[in-house]
């Protein structure tokens, strides 16, 4: 300790160490944060569907599974495209930029089958009828679990506990076929 | 005292030992050398084309996905899907298997076919050069061909429209008795292609791994500059 | 900010000791001043345990333990999993390195009279973390479900079914099955991630704590309490941090360099850190032509193989004689301290007798670590006798040439 120190040599020394120990310790994170990211395998399941749209009756809803989610495949009959424009100041968002269909497609409507609401599966009341919860029922999907209602195009209607429209997942029409996911 | 000790050490760890399952080239006394190449992307490339003709036949890759293969490899997306899966059924991130079913294979051949994914790294890349050139006639096989390194193989020849064929000598050498559509050359160079693009399927980070370990062996290389001089600096004090 | 931190610290440091331990174990701890390259292994151990037991958690996270899923799992790991294969390649060169570090470690032990009085049980606990470890390693062999793994596997718990009249059932309640399979499988997954990990852990605070009591030790086996200056400080000796922590820091980057070059360049180690038959599946009907245990295991299985004689008499078997002599010649470890009686700690300070015993000893360690690798001819099982023979010698009569060889005086400094 007799020596002199030199303190500002320590202070370099020091600054220098503490940033190569930093860049040691995210060096180490990174591989390790990485491996939670999906797996190919993941991906691999995780890939794109694809549907044949030919079998799919006028008015049918087709259930198809795309990321362990599924996805509801709707037909729509002309006299659903004339409705859903009505009950543009019934829903909460119209979503009126997305199309009537709110799809890429005129006729068909692909969405996620989970409620905005709590994840339950919706189910699909096409008929147009007086229903319990709803005496002016113009077709659509209703959510046994909490009572959320949403018309044909997946929009949800206002009054109901869940927030938002029926998601759309990404998709693409080619030709008679759908593809449900990212186009590869 | 110590340093005879290290030098005990050291001599033990140079010299040349024989590890577990070293595989010895069967009736031949050595194999013939090889080390795979996996960086030459083009010999990749020709190596997968030698497999898709030769050996996708009867042998998978079980645990290859073709997207892998199509990313590592650079091969374009048309290029897969219309001249290497054909069948529109298989999505690109399946994995590479091939018709022959294994009891299909046990009925014609007498053994399945080995699935060939992992199998450079079980035998070894000189094994596996090695033993693809060294088929020969041989009346007595069922299939009427036989190999050196694997005695009594149940792999027919397939190579000897390429290679030509061989015969084995009076003296155990093996003598080339007809001309393949390749020059002795050309074959070399096909099955050396071979064995780098079965060493890459054997395990495709490889290339990744030796692109990029000198990197983070230089960062540590730093890193031990750095603190020695740190701990030079705080030893001066104990001195 | 100054005081408030203080003011702070008072608060935790009253309800929970921190300041007090830091102190005690890490900043005022004294440690000699002088000791050379050997002493650097302990602080290896540590980083290299913390290296696998947290690639160790990402495995198992990917890692699928039953007997159909585990061998693709592993290939899963090595190809789907991002940067799977760095943490596979990582733990598979971190097992080997562990062993590496582990062997000089106690070496260093052993020239340096590491496990005199009072540091007996640092010894003590440092051979259990020696034991666990090899059995950690042989659980973790198992689980990638190659052609190796299983049938080492299978002549390691055969071994169980040479003690008599117990044996066969033993090994059968071990494996779970009538043969070693998925069953034995789940179980020693369970063990190498959780039992023996946790084990080790204990063993390693243990081990830590008992030598912050009786104090490091040093080449020269000067008592450094001996001559302190004014504020208790050994005047040999100099404060855990910065001086200790700060000279391994070094030696830990050249560790990563000579680790990470294996496991970027040569992860198989040429065969000897993952073996060549374990790229294939576990087939019960197909033994390896070869099977030879991981470089680390060999001196031992080399013990193992050298009995190749029963006594008949008592109606011991050569497998289990080789079986009690290769348990032996890991149990010696453990009464070392008390074989030794010498007046002197380190090599440097003792007799010719005890230089020649470390000599014999080391040689014969390697020599049976290298024909443990081989195949068995009778030449190589009659070295791996004599050799064997020299590894027990030297401990063994320990107690005789320690005790009456003439040893040099110590100085009272370093």
């Amino acid at each position: 300790m007799s020596k002199k120190v030199d303190q500002n040599r320590r202070k370099a020394l020091h600054i220098t160490s503490g940033i190569v120990g930093a860049v040691t310790v995210a060096g180490f994170a990174v591989p390790f944060l990485s491996a939670w990211n999906p797996s190919e395998k993941a991906k691999a399941l995780g890939a794109s569907v694809e549907f044949d749209l030919s079998k799919l009756e006028v008015g049918a809803m087709a259930v198809l599974e795309w990321r362990r989610t599924p996805i509801f495949v709707v037909h729509q009959t002309s006299k659903a495209l004339e409705n859903l424009p009505k009950l543009d100041s019934k829903v909460t968002n119209p979503a009126i930029e997305e199309g009537i269909t709110r799809s890429e497609n005129s006729k068909y409507t692909v969405l996620k089958g989970v409620c905005t609401h709590l994840s339950c599966a919706p189910k699909y009341y096409p008929e147009i009828e007086p229903k319990a919860w709803d005496q002016e029922w113009l077709g659509g999907f209703f959510c046994p679990c909490h009572g959320s209602k949403f018309d044909l195009a997946g929009r949800v209607y206002k009054g109901v506990p869940a927030p938002t429209n029926l998601e759309v997942p990404p998709h693409s029409f080619d030709g008679d076929v759908l593809i449900v996911g990212d186009s590869a | 005292m110590i340093r005879g000790l290290i030098f005990l050490l050291l001599t033990f760890f140079s010299g040349k030992l024989l590890p577990a399952g070293e595989s010895e080239c069967g009736s031949l006394e050595s194999c013939l050398e090889y080390k795979a190449d996996v960086h030459d992307l083009y010999s990749l490339q020709r190596g997968l084309g030698v497999y898709m003709n030769y050996c996708s036949s009867c042998h998978s890759l079980q645990y290859l996905r073709w997207n892998r293969l199509q990313r590592d490899l650079d091969i374009p997306e048309t290029i897969l899907q219309d001249d290497l899966i054909l069948n529109p059924e298989i999505k690109s991130s399946d994995y590479m298997i091939f018709g022959l079913n294994e009891g299909d294979s046990t009925a014609w051949l007498g053994a399945s076919a080995p699935d060939l994914t992992l199998r450079t790294r079980v035998r070894g890349e000189s094994w596996v050069y090695t033993y693809l050139k060294s088929f020969y006639e041989d009346a007595s096989r069922p299939l009427g061909s036989n190999n050196l390194v694997l005695q009594g193989s149940s792999m027919p020849n397939v190579l000897a429209s390429i290679q030509g064929n061989q015969q084995l000598s009076d003296k155990g050498f093996l003598v080339k008795v007809s001309e393949g559509s390749l020059t002795d050359e050309q074959f070399d160079n096909s099955m050396k292609d071979l064995v780098n693009f079965l060493a890459y399927a054997a395990e495709p980070i490889r290339r990744d791994r030796e692109k990029n370990g000198i990197f983070v062996i230089l960062f540590f290389v730093i890193f031990t500059a750095v603190m020695w001089l740190l701990n030079r600096e705080y030893s001066k004090d104990i001195k | 900010m100054g005081e408030q931190n203080k003011s702070f610290m008072n608060w935790i440091d009253k309800r929970f000791p921190v300041t007090e331990n830091l102190e005690r174990h890490l900043t005022k701890h004294p440690v000699p001043k002088k000791v050379n390259f050997f002493y650097i292994f302990g602080a290896l151990l540590m980083v290299i345990f913390m290296v696998q037991v947290i690639t160790g958690i990402w495995l198992m996270m990917f890692y699928t333990n039953t007997e159909e899923g585990a061998f693709a799992s592993v290939e899963y790991i090595m190809r789907d999993v991002e940067y799977g294969w760095l943490m596979r390649y990582m733990h598979s060169t971190g097992a080997s390195a562990f062993f590496f570090l582990m062997y000089f470690h106690m070496f260093r032990g052993l020239l340096y009279g590491s496990y005199q009085k009072p540091k007996e049980l640092v010894w003590l606990f440092g051979c259990f973390l020696l034991f666990l470890l090899m059995a950690e390693g042989f659980l973790g062999y198992v689980l990638p479900w190659g052609q190796m793994s299983y049938w080492a596997a299978n002549v390691i718990l055969s071994l169980f079914g040479a003690i008599p009249v117990i044996g066969p059932d033993l090994q059968v309640w071990i494996q779970g099955d009538y043969v070693l399979s998925g069953a034995t499988l789940s179980r020693f997954f369970a063990l190498h991630v959780v039992v023996v990990p946790l084990l080790m852990i204990a063993l390693v605070v243990f081990h830590i704590f008992a030598l912050h009591e009786v104090g490091a030790g040093n080449p020269e086996g000067v008592d450094i309490e001996k001559h302190r200056d004014e504020n208790g400080m050994p005047l040999d000796g100099a404060p855990f941090h910065p001086y200790k922590t700060f000279s391994a820091l070094p030696a830990i980057g050249i560790f990563f360099v000579i680790f990470f070059a294996i496991v970027f360049f040569a992860p198989e180690g040429g065969g000897y850190f993952l073996e060549k038959p374990n790229f294939e599946e576990a087939d019960f009907l197909k033994t390896p032509e070869h099977i030879a245990p991981v470089w680390y295991y060999a001196p031992f299985y080399s013990i193992l193989r050298a009995i190749t004689f029963g006594i008949p008499f008592l109606g011991i078997t050569s497998k289990f004689l080789g079986f009690i002599i290769f348990a032996a010649s890991i149990a010696i470890l453990f009464v070392v301290p008390w074989l030794d009686r010498s007046k002197v700690q380190s090599i440097r300070y003792k007799g010719i007798y005890s230089k020649i015993g470390m000599i014999l000893f080391a040689a014969s360690f390697i020599t049976l670590g290298y024909l443990g690798t081989k195949p068995v001819n009778e030449l190589r099982t009659l070295i791996a006798q004599i050799s064997t023979l020299f590894y027990f010698l030297p401990l063994l009569l320990m107690p005789i040439y320690t005790k009456y060889e003439k040893t040099l005086e110590v100085p009272d400094r370093l």
